[in-house]
């Protein structure tokens, strides 16, 4: 019965969740190594909705992007990333690129515009997912193109950081290079911890909407 | 010298090449060198306006500029010595670097045994120069310095200038010790003797030079403890164990010139690792204008004394206007309340541990939040429309209630309220949460000063202020509960419990009214109509759900869709963020008072660069301590007049839908909630003095006549 008393105790519960929510503003609990990884649900560039929580089972990679980076250019140029994800993708690995360009902000792209983008690099992503609201990128803290994350079939973060440990635009530094993300992988699948889970990424800032300073 | 835009540019599509947006270009101090000698040389970037490059630690993305020299045999280059960086923000993220024109100085060191005619230097220099987008440049550079003779005299070059200008403004290695504890969240970083080198209207910044050991992006918490300098820093991604390891970095202290122009110097800080004892007694945070002033300005807490201020505010919090009409309400039922002693006594622990549960969970939320390095103020969720909305919500039906549009229950007309009557534990424990929601919205006398104190303290220190607080909010109603001698204080009940019940349900009324008003200046009239739509919702549900009362249960859960679609068709009308409104009434523009501009850290910095005397408020439509003080206090002729005659700026901060920079000179005086009211004596180089969080117009005008007698002002200040 509605403002039944329990009711209005249970609006007002809600109403306490509503003012921590309003408390957690333009603040974010960051990714943590060893344990879940946030989940989120998105609408991948095909009109499929992605969970994470329903890739339990799954070794899910998080791979953030922006064409248009010299970084990130940098690894698709050389063909390292579409390596990698088609190496992914032969374990059984889900790879996920994700776009948190705010609209109006540089490498924002329509979902049309991200398939071709796949395509044009022959790209082999999972899916595209189009996080213009920078909901998926702050729940990871997510800061560079590229930024990566592993997570392990039981929805632990097991890897963040960079894809390699040569922070720099160069092609020729692909080349002995330590891919943090191929050592992660490698790890997860043969039960062994991650040797190195944490690694400063490298690259282009994301390009989230400027109004949304974290004062 | 050449340049070469890389493939990679993100500019190099098609069409010709554009000119590069760093000139690169090499310089040295000295015209000719000598065998033996040391040269200094420079890689000069003059980078186009807006853009930047990095520092050798380039923050949260970004790379820092290389040089790979190629040198003639036995000629040696040392690392780049970099200036102090700027920080600068890049959405929630920050980048470490410079703009503008810098000088990254290396020292050549040219051998002995060195022959020939010149010395030929040549780099290949490659960075990132970003803006909003980023764009890899290299130049592959020469500089050519004749080598000359020990008895030849060298004349001086033309850059020899510059570069000792570059030089002086190279970090300075610090002169004092400095440590550091990793063990707690955030992490303290000390530096002994440092705090006398901050002047007034300085911001502390602290780089660390690897990634990984602080959150780059984090606001950095500046406090004083006796002579030393504290920064309270957010902890960095990397593992504990290399969060242990020594601490290197660059302590920047920027000052603003007389002509707004940024002065930087720099100390360069390798901070061991240590164990500090709990925070020193005589901590007090660093305004940001300058060392802490004596006198009044911020108090040097002590925790008993913020544990006393807290339990003294919750006290208070009882008669704020959003909580005596529920609290009230409640305490009288206790005086007809016929039930035996160990029933009340259960109930008022229960009822205690509601409201303590409730601060207990906005503590872990606060320290929560300030674990991931985001700022954080008593109030701020009321920044959220959402929130003021379903709060508005939420008083409308608790007023209405008490008017007697529906009722609940069928227990004795009126009496005993759902919200109050006393009906099974689970309810008391629930009226202590609702009772704390209802307090949300004020701030009494007392807490502000006690909750500024917590929120740059550790965590245990926020968990116990918080907990007084609450201790102090419940005590009234437990008090009266537990003791039949308290109990006998209150008035008989009778038929007028009815009319004051209903009497009650006016600030109710009022509280919501006001809600819609703080709607009105975050969103405008559109927001007000998404209000108007979720109240009339609330009101019709209330009335149907009145109707139903003895009736089928269809009406009542048609009266639950109406009320929950109602707020619901409201919150989704509320205009977007973007096109928030700024508040003209916040600015007192439509009512008397002294004529007020609004307020940003650059024109502070200029008017206090210009010694002038200035008066800040920071408000917000939401808070109702600042609308009572500028009702009260501000807006009167005689201030008007008593500004206008002492020369005084008036500027407004409207915290109302948040504002980094007002967070920032909040945090500065260690407060983390408006109001804040700071007067500033223009004497030079002396700190705002902070004003009572309760003003009154006597008060502001002795302060003003103070001001008049300006050597007493700057002994005070000394």
């Amino acid at each position: 019965m509605l403002l039944a008393r329990r009711n209005i105790l249970a609006i007002g519960a809600a109403l306490a969740l509503g003012s921590v929510t309003g408390f957690a503003t333009g603040a974010s609990a960051k990714p943590e190594i060893g344990k879940p990884a946030p989940d989120f649900s998105a609408v991948d560039t095909k009109g499929k909705t992605v969970a994470l929580s329903a890739l339990r089972g799954k070794t899910v990679v998080l791979e953030w992007t922006n064409a248009d980076c010299p970084y990130v250019r940098k690894h698709y140029g050389a063909g390292n990333m579409q390596k990698l994800q088609g190496e992914a993708a032969a374990e059984g690995v889900v790879w996920l690129s994700l776009i948190s360009s705010a609209p109006g902000e540089q490498g924002h792209v329509s979902p049309a515009e991200a398939d071709q983008l796949t395509a044009s690099r022959h790209a082999e992503p999972a899916s595209v997912l189009l996080d213009e609201k920078g909901k998926i990128g702050r729940a990871y803290d997510a800061r560079t193109t590229p930024h990566m994350f592993v997570i392990n079939g039981d929805g632990t973060l097991v890897y963040m950081g960079g894809i390699d440990d040569k922070p720099t635009t160069s092609q020729t530094d692909i080349q002995g290079a330590t891919n943090y993300v191929r050592l992660a992988l490698d790890a997860v699948k043969s039960g062994k911890p991650v040797a190195t889970p944490v690694s400063r990424p490298y690259g282009c800032s994301v390009k989230y909407s400027p109004q949304d300073e974290r004062s | 010298m050449s340049m070469r835009p890389q493939a990679e540019d993100a500019f190099a599509k098609a069409g010709p090449p554009k000119p590069p947006l760093v000139q690169a270009d090499l310089i040295a101090d000295k015209a000719a060198v000598r065998p033996g000698e040391t040269v200094t040389v420079a890689l000069r970037q003059r980078i186009k306006p807006g853009w930047h490059t990095y520092w050798t630690n380039p923050g949260d993305s970004g790379e820092p500029t290389r040089i790979d020299w190629a040198l003639p045999e036995g000629v040696t280059a040392g690392p780049i010595q970099w200036p102090t960086p700027g920080a600068i923000p890049v959405g929630p993220l920050v980048n470490f670097g410079y703009s503008g024109d810098i000088l990254l100085l290396s020292d050549i060191t040219i051998p002995a045994s060195a022959t020939g005619s010149s010395v030929d230097l040549a780099a290949d220099a490659k960075w990132l120069v970003c803006e909003q987008i980023c764009v890899p440049e290299e130049a592959a550079l020469r500089l050519s310095l004749p080598l000359v003779g020990e008895t030849v005299s060298v004349r001086p070059s033309p850059n020899a200038a510059a570069i000792a200008a570059a030089r002086k403004a190279l970090p300075e290695p610090a002169p004092w010790p400095a440590s550091f504890d990793a063990r707690g969240t955030p992490l303290t970083l000390k530096i002994a003797n440092a705090a006398a080198q901050v002047p007034a209207g300085a911001t502390v910044r602290f780089f660390p030079l690897e990634w990984g050991k602080i959150d780059h992006a984090a606001p950095q918490a500046a406090s004083v403890s006796g002579d030393d300098l504290i920064l309270r820093l957010a902890p960095g991604e990397a593992s504990k164990a290399a969060q242990s390891a020594p601490l290197g970095g660059v302590l920047s202290i920027e000052t603003r010139g007389a002509g707004g122009e940024i002065e930087r110097r720099g100390f360069g800080i390798n901070a061991s690792p240590a164990e500090f004892a709990a925070s020193a007694a005589d901590e007090s945070p660093l305004a940001g204008t300058g060392p802490p002033a004596q006198g009044e300005a911020p108090p040097a807490f002590s925790l008993a004394l913020a544990l006393g201020f807290a339990f003294l505010g919750g006290l208070i919090l009882n008669l704020m206007p959003c909580v005596f009409p529920v609290l009230s309400l409640k305490a009288l039922s206790l005086a007809r309340d016929a039930e035996n002693r160990e029933t009340r006594r259960a109930k008022a622990l229960v009822y205690l541990a509601g409201v303590v549960t409730s601060f207990i969970a906005i503590a872990a939320v606060i320290v929560a939040i300030r674990a991931g390095g985001g700022a954080i103020g008593w109030g701020m969720q009321f920044q959220s429309p959402t929130f003021v909305l379903a709060m508005m919500a939420l008083f409308l039906a608790m007023a209405l209630k008490l008017s007697g549009v529906f009722t609940i229950g069928h227990s004795i007309a009126g009496l005993g309220d759902g919200l109050t009557r006393s009906e099974g534990l689970a309810g008391e424990f629930f009226t202590g949460v609702l009772a704390t929601i209802v307090a949300t919205p004020c701030t009494a006398p007392f807490m502000g000063a006690a909750i500024g104190y917590a929120f740059v303290q550790p965590a245990p220190t926020i968990f116990a202020v918080l907990f007084t607080l609450g201790l102090g909010f419940a005590a009234p109603i437990v008090l009266l509960s537990l003791s039949p001698a308290l109990g006998r204080w209150l008035p008989r009940p009778g038929a007028w419990m009815e009319t004051f019940k209903q009497l009650m349900a006016f600030p109710l009324y009022a509280t919501a009214g006001w809600l819609l008003w703080v709607i009105s200046v975050q969103q405008g009239s559109d927001g007000v109509m998404a209000g108007i739509v979720a109240l009339i919702g609330v009101a019709f549900a209330a009335w149907l759900y009145g109707r139903s009362h003895e009736e089928a249960n269809w009406r009542g859960i048609a009266a639950a869709l109406i009320a929950i679609g109602a707020i619901g068709l409201g919150v989704i009308s509320l205009p977007e963020a973007g096109q928030r409104q700024t508040s003209a009434s916040a600015l007192g523009g439509e009512s008397a008072g002294p004529r007020a501009e609004p307020f940003t850290q650059a024109r502070l910095a200029e008017l206090t660069g210009q010694n002038k005397p200035v008066f800040v408020n920071l408000t917000a439509a939401w808070c109702i301590t600042c609308k009572v003080n500028e009702r009260v206090a501000l807006r009167s002729d005689r201030i008007a007049e008593a500004f206008a005659a002492s020369g005084i700026a008036y500027l407004v901060g409207d915290w109302t839908n948040g504002d980094p920079e007002i967070t920032a000179l909040l945090r500065t005086h260690g407060r983390v909630g408006v109001p804040l009211y700071l007067l500033y004596s223009g004497a030079p180089g002396s700190a705002p003095e902070i004003l009572p969080q309760l003003l009154t117009e006597s008060m502001i005008l002795n302060r003003l006549a103070a001001l008049a007698t300006p050597n007493k002002q700057a002994k005070g200040d000394l």
